[in-house]
């Protein structure tokens, strides 16, 4: 049983929770996820750790809903319990001096790429943080943002905040200043795919975090399957961060959406909630 | 007295009376429009119609300004243009409108699918009204591309307390359209405008869910809002229907007509069917059916059960293995309990197959247990049930019995339409229910005394005008009398829980005097779908031959297994659904639902109601009436050879019933711990013997147990 210490919707449609996980507060570093579960019998959810508190044993995630679990967990409330919270999992991300590092978020990515930002930031690379939303009022996490980088630029679809459109926008960022050493991308798959699109004629270094449907998370069941440079990985144990350029977007489209119907179905309930 | 006014150059003669709107309507020009909807007073807020009328300065509302003679009016001019262009992109500052700009938007149709799922909407991608939203069509036709002013979510939380369909007023544009259609159409109150300025927004007075606010879950709010703040739980997920299919709602004997919503091959909603006339439906049809006929635990294929376990098996060895057991039962020792939820076809074809293939008499229905001991005059009555629409026709309405809270709550507005139309309303009724305001008489006896309140009327309706009563009920009930006797046309309603009462013999022989002596017109209105089917194939008969008891074989059609088998004879179970429980040794037999074969009902007044086939049934699951066929083709008997329903109906149309057959006293049946029966509860709201709250999450709500 793991105790809720707060959890909250700050956007529409996304919340973060904040839980009492002190051993993996103590041990986990920017990149890494955990997986928990609402009840015993629930559906495993991995979420990326956003940030953490050694000290007071807390760990916070960032989560939107999109199906069944994510919307019941989003019913629970402070002192509440989870059945269980697994990690860290999954690779840290690769933290070096490289020089200038672009982090972009979107959605989710908004936070899990803070504490990527703050890593390499505290190794003294030039950080430009990108996030991005649908508006002005999809944006969070903007002020901590701004602590770990030397500059954040803000796109929304419709132009409310920063620059208008989408991540398209990336090209005359790339194109305008010196060209960075390394980009970092978390978001949908749209998000990390475009971006990729983006850096490839630049021959910038590109490094997404995929966000696969998975089990168990420790290299066991096979459904975070993915095909990098053509050859097949697992997106928990050897992952969850790939060179976006080697990706085979396609297919990790196609594998996100293989139980959607069954996500659907049990959705479809007259049930008050 | 007709007048000449000019639109768009167009030189048009009009009704006086009518609106610029309308007349635009009627003469095919088309006027933008957000708050107007068909039906509903006009309201005259969002100025999406905008016109502009020779001599005036200002701009009117073309839906709330009346034709005058000599109107010279421009629908299209730059002016009212620019100014529509305006006022949309100001509700778009309000809404979460960033998709209806993205550039991306198309991409985005393939990549998000995830997203549809959201619990809250961000944008169209994940609303469920994407594609069939007014905003999306009106941004399209002014080819908005930016929204220029500040934008702001209210960040309201989304109210998803209730059950059947979900509100996310962060989404509203404030039309109200949902307020009018609850109160003008729906005589109900449950929403109105809360807060002022830029804070207003709809809402249930005092914020209450709806069902404390006296919601029916009727639906109507949800059909008429052009944006996704009202949304079907069930239906979020789907997008736009591919096809409509109209029907029959089966779930009473009102025998609504119903467009089943179609997607991939699968019921995804239903709608009242407002081509066919029928312009509501209580919460039963139009948010029961895509979870009934849907279930996950629908039965697909044949299975046959013994004391080992189960084993699924090909329908011919299920066919074979049926005949079997019925060709080796003894004389006599076959029954059969239909339920009254089956169509016409399938009553007629059991009725043939229980005589000619089974070779028994035991052919019955639960329904004879529900409506007990009044069975016979009921079916008298039934002679005289007239359709609900008599109910304009009537100047007093006395209701027994009678609840539309939720369920029949079509029946709840006629009545409240009829008062608005003068008739006066009397109801009679123990309990709080939808009536308890509205009437002009509540006759209020205490619970198990309903039947002697109608005998003080049918006595006072007798002996003419008395005095005095002593008892406060007694000179109520003196008073409607006098209503009675005075009114031109009187209309006795019978609800559910009379028909179904435990002293129904006693009330039901009490209404019959009074239909009598007051030459009321008569509408009797059962929750079984098909019970005028079921009288009139001789289904329903008030006694039998012998109990169920001692039988080798059951067969049980549309019915659940009853908890207390006597003995323990091979069950032949026929259903859409598991049983309950477990069998000791039988097969189950996979049926189709309403929405997955032809076929026909009766309805309360006795016409026919056909229901249509929508949608395929899963896996092998076959028409109820074609599994007793192919059985008894397998015994060898010949007469079962039809191709479809429309034969099966046409031999069942041509042939006289009398029940008798089937009708040999033994009032021994009905007594208590004799009869399998014992277990029918009242349960009112069932579809084949499953209360519908062990199948549609949102009816535990409504109807907790
Ligand atoms: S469901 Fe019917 S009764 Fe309830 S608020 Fe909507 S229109 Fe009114
Ligand atoms: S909820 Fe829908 S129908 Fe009601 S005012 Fe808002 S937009 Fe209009
Ligand atoms: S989640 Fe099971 S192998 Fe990665
Ligand atoms: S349609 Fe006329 S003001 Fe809304």
């Amino acid at each position: 049983m793991v105790k809720i210490l707060e959890n909250k919707m700050i956007v529409p449609n996304i919340c973060t929770i904040t839980v009492f996980a002190p051993e993996i507060a103590g041990s986990v570093k920017a990149g890494q996820f955990a997986i928990l579960r609402v009840d015993e019998d629930g559906e495993r959810i991995p979420l990326t750790v956003s940030d953490w508190d050694a000290e007071r044993g807390t760990i916070t995630m960032v989560y939107v809903m999109v199906g069944k679990t994510t919307q019941k967990l989003a019913t629970l409330t402070t002192n509440d319990t989870l059945a269980t919270v697994v990690g860290p999992l999954g690779n840290p991300m690769e933290i070096d001096l490289f020089g200038k590092v672009i982090c972009i978020g979107g959605c989710y990515g908004n936070a899990s790429i803070y504490p990527i930002a703050r890593a390499l930031k505290e190794k003294g690379n030039r950080v430009t943080s990108i996030i991005e939303g649908r508006s002005s009022y999809m944006l969070y996490w903007q002020e901590k943002l701004k602590t770990v980088s030397d500059q954040l630029i803000v796109i929304t679809r419709d132009g409310s905040q920063g620059k208008a459109g989408h991540i398209g926008n990336l090209k005359s960022i790339l194109a305008a200043g010196t060209p960075p050493d390394r980009v970092i991308v978390n978001g949908c798959n749209y998000l990390m795919m475009r971006a990729a699109q983006e850096t490839l004629p630049f021959k910038i270094k590109t490094i997404v975090s995929l966000n696969t449907l998975m089990i168990d998370g420790t290299g066991m069941c096979g459904v975070c399957r993915v095909t990098v440079n053509s050859s097949t990985k697992f997106a928990c144990v050897d992952g969850p961060h790939f060179d976006a350029h080697e990706v085979d977007w396609d297919e990790l489209a196609q594998r996100r959406k293989a139980y959607l119907s069954e996500e659907v179905q049990t959705l479809r309930s007259s049930m008050a909630q | 007295m007709s007048l000449q006014i000019t639109i768009d150059g167009r030189s048009l003669s009009v009704e006086k009376g009518q609106t610029l709107l309308q007349v635009a309507r009627e003469n095919g020009i088309d006027i933008p429009t957000l708050c107007d909807f068909p039906g509903l007073p006009s309201h005259g807020s969002c100025r999406m119609c905008v016109v502009e009328i020779e001599g005036r300065s200002n701009t009117p509302t073309a839906c709330t300004t009346l034709a005058e003679d000599g109107m010279v009016v421009q629908t299209n001019s730059p002016i009212v243009q620019a100014q529509r262009i305006e006022l949309l992109k100001l509700l778009l500052s309000e809404h979460t409108s960033s998709c209806l700009i993205c550039t991306e938007k198309s991409h985005c149709d393939e990549c998000m699918v995830t997203l549809r799922k959201a619990g809250v909407t961000t944008g169209c991608r994940s609303c469920s009204m994407d594609g069939a939203c007014a905003l999306q069509d009106l941004v399209e036709r002014f080819g908005i591309t930016e929204i220029g002013y500040p934008v702001r979510y209210r960040m309201l939380p989304v109210q998803k307390q209730d059950p059947f369909f979900d509100r996310d007023y962060n989404l509203c544009i404030l039309c109200e359209r949902c307020v009018r259609v609850c109160e003008e159409n729906h005589f109900s109150s449950t929403l109105t405008l809360a807060g002022r300025g830029t804070d207003a927004i709809v809402s249930t007075a005092f914020g209450r869910t709806h069902i404390e606010a006296g919601c029916s879950f009727c639906g109507a709010c949800v059909e008429v809002c052009p944006t996704g703040t009202l949304s079907e739980k069930t239906r979020k997920w789907d997008g736009k229907p591919e096809r409509e299919v109209s029907t029959t709602c089966p779930l009473c004997s009102l025998g609504c007509q119903i467009d089943l919503l179609v997607k991939n091959d699968m019921v995804i909603g239903s709608l009242p069917a407002h081509a066919s006339g029928s312009d509501m439906l209580c919460v039963k049809g139009r948010f029961g059916i895509t979870e009934l006929v849907n279930h996950p635990t629908r039965l697909g294929h044949p299975i046959a059960v013994n004391r080992e376990g189960s084993l699924p098996v090909s329908w011919e060895q299920a066919i074979e293995a049926a005949a079997e057991k019925i060709s080796s039962c003894a004389p006599g020792k076959y029954g059969m309990l239909i339920s009254a939820d089956c169509s016409n076809e399938t009553l007629y074809v059991a009725r043939k197959f229980v005589r000619e293939a089974a070779r028994s008499n035991h052919l019955r229905t639960s329904s004879t247990a529900l409506y007990g001991d009044g069975l016979p005059v009921l079916q008298r009555l039934y002679g005289l049930a007239q359709p609900l629409s008599v109910l304009s026709e009537a100047d007093i309405i006395l209701c027994l019995g009678f609840d539309g809270t939720y369920a029949q709550s079509v029946v709840d507005v006629g009545l409240h339409r009829a008062k608005k139309h003068g008739a006066k309303l009397v109801t009679l009724n123990a309990n709080e229910h939808s009536l308890s305001k509205a009437a002009d008489e509540w006759l209020r006896p205490e619970p198990g005394e309903e039947a002697d309140v109608i005998e003080m009327l049918v006595e006072n309706t007798r002996m003419g005008e008395q005095q005095n009563r002593l008892s406060p009920i007694a000179s109520q009930a003196q008073r409607v009398s006098d209503m009675l006797l005075k009114s031109r046309q009187a209309i006795i309603l019978l609800g559910p829980a009379f028909l179904t009462h435990p002293d129904n013999l006693f009330l039901l022989k009490a209404v019959e005097r009074l239909v009598a002596q007051t030459a009321a017109q008569l509408i009797i209105l059962p929750d079984s779908a098909n019970l005028a089917g079921a009288f009139r194939t001789g289904i329903i008969t008030p006694a039998t031959t012998a109990g169920l008891q001692d039988l080798e074989v059951l067969h049980l059609v549309g019915e659940t297994v009853p908890p207390h088998l006597p003995d323990q004879p091979f069950i032949l179970y026929q259903n859409i659904y598991p049983p309950r429980r477990d069998l000791p040794a039988g097969l189950i037999l996979p049926a189709a639902a309403f929405t997955e074969e032809d076929g026909t009902f009766l309805d309360h007044a006795g016409r026919t109601r056909s229901i249509q086939r929508a949608v395929p049934a899963p896996g092998e699951a076959l028409p109820s009436w074609q599994i007793l066929c192919r059985i008894a083709r397998k015994l060898g008997v010949a007469g079962f050879d039809y191709e479809n329903a429309a034969q099966v109906r046409a031999e069942y149309e041509t042939t006289g019933f009398t029940g008798a057959d089937f009708a040999i006293s033994v009032p021994g049946l009905l007594q208590p711990g004799l009869d399998v029966f014992q277990w029918v509860r009242r349960e009112d709201h069932a579809y084949m013997g499953f209360p519908l709250g062990t199948l549609v999450a949102g009816f535990r709500r409504l109807y907790p147990e």
